[in-house]
């Protein structure tokens, strides 16, 4: 979706950054678009480097030179819908204004997806100004999005144990996929893979699914493909799910969405549900293939 | 480290609301429990609550409401009075991180597990929202939980000063269009912070949030808010609060009377 600006901003290259990088206690790694050891007690330490022509951002954006810019990165939590500024400089008048960008963002308010986004914005304007300029402090000028999620396995698929003896599930299942229907809800709370304690090879594949046996392996696959059969149905016969809607980033509609896409991209929503109505077992074939059931590594 | 709450399950939610709207306060003071047999652990990161912990929540949250007159019906305002310590106690005490906080789950099985029979007095005869894990904006635990976050300062004195500013329903349209409005916890700080001295010269409270809420969340397309000193962005608050009351006073005087001819 392009967004409208009321006033005057740049092309793209007025700004040049760099890839962003977390820091870790042995140096500095390339930033992953998921990070699989984060919990909420994590304390990311990430950098990137920037060069802003801060002089031609301003004649470009119709701004005097006496303007007051900012370059800032604020950060969104998809989970818990909240937003914060993480770091912030002044801007000066010049041009290849080398600037290092360095923060730290603890774990509290995270969760789920995270964007950062790198903007310059105006702080305060000056006399002299274009009548195109922008005049309100805060109006973002230039800005970059990088999206990475956050503890990847938990958040798609936070998993429990459960006696389904005490449960109103089948006492003999081996697992059960919990799935809410408020589709702009964050999936993070939404979606719960229970596994049935008393199913021992489940819980044996499960335990073991860092370095899993032949056995193990063949189980995981399984649980695998039902789990995206199941996602899938609920896609599917979820009437309010369309394609034509932007949920929330991190949101259940934005995943349910997202893994019928990655699933099956020649498909839109549309055919399959058609195709799942008219002829569930070749559906059934496809879901198979799609998640790769029983395929050697 | 954060504190991981037990999530009830929605089927097993919906049964126990089923059950519970039609029992005395006094038979469902029988019914609380620290554990259900329908409420896991999600394994995400952080410690889970001890039963201790979910005990002395317990014992807190009572001693709050017997001051509102719990188990009786007891006034209106010592509701609020008790919606306003309880929001503090829950947010200080019970150690959760907003990703956890937003598992609706977690509040379904304090609602229903660890307080029945508070939540029911609460709001008698409720409506599911307010004790299943549907929706958090109208929960009776876990809307308090978020006030407190999105309105508690960083500061060490009086952190919770602006819980009071607005009431219920007024934060309700705030917490609705949290995501509208960016999830800004200056900017709904800095709204409360502001509110009590903004001149609305007669116009109806509601009237005026709705369409302050409506400005910044236009602004809020074009305006990084959160890149903003303290003191530019009460001016921006203010600016959008005078604009509000002038635009909607206008319309008032031009509606005139109604049926004045008649």
């Amino acid at each position: 979706m392009t967004r409208v600006f009321p006033f005057l901003r740049p092309p793209a290259d007025v700004v040049t950054v760099g890839p962003w990088s977390r820091l870790t206690p042995d140096g500095a790694e390339p930033l992953t678009d998921t990070l699989r050891d984060w919990d909420y007690s994590t304390t990311l330490a990430l950098h990137r480097a920037g060069s802003v022509d801060g002089l031609r951002l301003r004649r470009l954006c119709g701004l005097p030179i006496d303007a007051t810019l900012d370059v800032s990165v604020q950060w969104f939590a998809s989970s818990s819908a909240l937003r914060g500024r993480a770091w912030r400089i002044s801007l000066p008048p010049e041009d290849g204004f080398e600037t290092s960008i360095d923060f730290r963002l603890p774990g509290d308010d995270l969760g789920g997806g995270l964007e950062l986004i790198t903007s310059v914005i105006l702080r305060a304007s000056a006399p002299g100004a274009s009548p195109a300029a922008a005049t309100r402090p805060g109006s973002v000028l230039w800005s970059d999005r990088h999206r990475l999620t956050l503890e990847a396995d938990s958040t798609l698929f936070p998993i429990a144990t459960a006696d389904f003896h005490e449960l109103p599930y089948p006492t003999g299942a081996a697992w059960y996929l919990h799935i809410d229907e408020d589709l702009e809800a964050a999936a993070l709370g939404s979606i719960l893979l229970l596994l049935n304690e008393r199913h021992t090879v489940v819980m044996r594949a499960v335990e073991a699914a860092s370095s899993p046996t032949e056995a193990d392996r063949r189980v995981l696959s399984a649980l695998r493909t039902d789990v995206l059969r199941v996602l899938l149905d609920r896609a599917l016969t979820l009437d309010d799910l369309k394609e034509d809607v932007q949920y929330p980033t991190g949101s259940l509609g934005a995943l349910l969405l997202n893994v019928a896409r990655t699933a099956f991209p020649a498909f839109s929503l549309e055919a399959l549900r058609r195709e799942r109505e008219t002829a569930p077992a070749l559906f059934s074939s496809r879901v198979q293939e799609s998640s790769q059931l029983l395929v050697e590594a | 480290m954060s504190v991981l709450y037990p999530r009830l399950l929605g089927d097993a939610a919906k049964n126990l609301h089923h059950e519970y709207q039609h029992l005395a306060i006094a038979e469902l003071r029988s019914r609380h429990a620290l554990h259900h047999p329908a409420a896991v652990f999600a394994a995400t990161g952080g410690r889970r609550v001890t039963e201790e912990e979910l005990q002395r929540l317990r014992d807190d949250v009572l001693e709050v409401a017997g001051r509102a007159g719990f188990p009786d019906e007891g006034r209106r305002q010592d509701r609020v009075t008790f919606d306003l310590e309880i929001a503090q106690l829950l947010h200080q005490r019970c150690g959760l991180v907003a990703g956890e906080a937003a598992v609706r789950s977690i509040w379904a099985f304090i609602a229903l597990v660890l307080l029945p029979d508070v939540s029911y007095w609460r709001y008698p005869r409720p409506p599911g929202d307010r004790v299943l894990g549907t929706d958090i904006t109208r929960h009776v635990w876990g809307r308090l939980w978020w006030r407190a976050h999105l309105l508690a300062l960083p500061q060490r004195f009086e952190p919770y000063r602006l819980l009071d500013t607005f009431g219920e329903a007024a934060f309700d349209q705030i917490f609705a269009r949290r995501r509208s409005i960016g999830g800004s916890r200056a900017l709904i700080r800095t709204l409360a912070d502001i509110w009590p001295s903004v001149d609305r010269s007669g116009t109806p409270e509601r009237d005026v949030l709705v369409d302050v809420l409506k400005r910044l969340s236009r602004w809020g397309a074009v305006v990084d808010f959160e890149s903003l000193d303290q003191d530019e962005l009460r001016r921006q608050v203010q600016d959008a609060a005078d604009e509000s009351v002038s635009v909607l006073r206008a319309q008032g005087q031009s509606a005139g009377p109604r049926h004045a001819d008649a």
